[in-house]
């Protein structure tokens, strides 16, 4: 049951928003709930993103950055990776709650099928989390970006 | 200096010894590593592809964080397949949620038979780690099968 309510809330939740960040035309915004039950401290999810060309340009990198919106609690931290062809990255909001996001990490393999996911270390209790993600030429212009939010895949909540 | 055999450690195949932790009651491989041995890089990622041989169930990992405890600083281990099967987890994560005590984290599974996993390891912030990571492939009783694995990336 945790993991339907959470699924419709992910998808229900996320949404296209442009907001004021420099270097981009739009940016997009994923907001969702890790381990809405409270009770999986190893609760990760997993979702794809397309980047192509939609003529502002072939895609460089995929850019990310996490936000977890929830009270701090000690030893828990909300992390999100970028894995695509053998490369990854990882960034932690170390600041939990204080409406500032982690430090922004890219892997940078072209266009095509880039895998985001979002995890916690390991103390039971939800987390309210936002992602931004926006698929950037080499010159950091924003290009062609599917997520979840547009309908691409969502392939674990948890 | 120090990170260079245990790079050459873990690109070999490493060894096989028993983990002190009750839930792993076979032999598992292992290697010890450094994440981040200049201390300065936050976002530091290893990852390494595995690939487990016929007859595999599942690919099992864990992680020891040898390094003193840093307030805000954790280790934690993705277990990570492109090709799960219908109603099975892609990914999997488990943390070392307390360093320095030389206990393992929980074991992460992801249950997508024989094939290619990608295992990585992660941290919350800057700061050297130096950490053991086993690894196994796993039968549905839980012997070891066959495996290779090779390192993709090493921060």
């Amino acid at each position: 049951m945790n993991s339907t309510i959470s699924k419709k809330g992910l998808i229900t939740a996320l949404m296209l928003a442009a907001v004021g960040y420099a270097g981009h035309a739009l940016a997009h915004t994923a907001a969702a709930t890790l381990d809405p039950g409270g009770n999986n401290p190893n609760a990760t999810d997993l979702v794809q993103v397309t980047c192509y060309d939609d003529g502002d340009g072939p895609t460089d990198h995929l850019y990310v950055q996490i936000q977890d919106n929830s009270p701090p609690v000690p030893g828990l931290f909300v992390s999100v990776q970028i894995f695509k062809d053998g490369k990854m990255a990882n960034t932690t909001d170390t600041s939990p709650g204080d409406a500032s996001a982690s430090n922004p990490i890219s892997v940078g393999t072209g266009n095509g099928l880039y895998w985001l996911s979002v995890s916690k270390t390991n103390v039971a209790g939800p987390r309210n989390f936002s992602v931004t993600y926006h698929c950037q030429t080499s010159n950091d212009v924003h290009t062609g970006t599917c997520g979840p939010g547009e309908g691409c895949g969502i392939l674990q909540v948890q | 200096m120090k990170n260079i055999p245990l790079k050459t450690a873990f690109l070999a195949a490493s060894i096989s010894v028993a983990l002190g932790y009750s839930g792993l009651t076979a032999a598992y491989y292992s290697a010890e590593v450094v994440l981040d041995p200049a201390g300065n890089n936050a976002n530091a990622t290893d990852l390494a592809v595995v690939t487990c041989a016929n007859g595999t169930d599942h690919f099992s990992a864990a992680v020891n964080d040898l390094s003193s405890p840093v307030s805000g600083l954790l280790v934690s281990l993705h277990i990570f397949t492109q090709n799960a099967p219908a109603g099975v987890n892609y990914m999997a994560t488990v943390t070392d949620g307390v360093s320095g005590d030389g206990g393992w984290s929980d074991i992460a599974s992801v249950y997508a038979g024989p094939g290619t996993y990608y295992l990585s390891v992660v941290k919350t912030n800057a700061g050297f780690r130096d950490i053991t990571v086993g690894w196994d492939c796993r039968d549905a009783n839980n012997n070891s099968t066959g495996i290779s694995i090779n390192v993709l990336q090493f921060q």
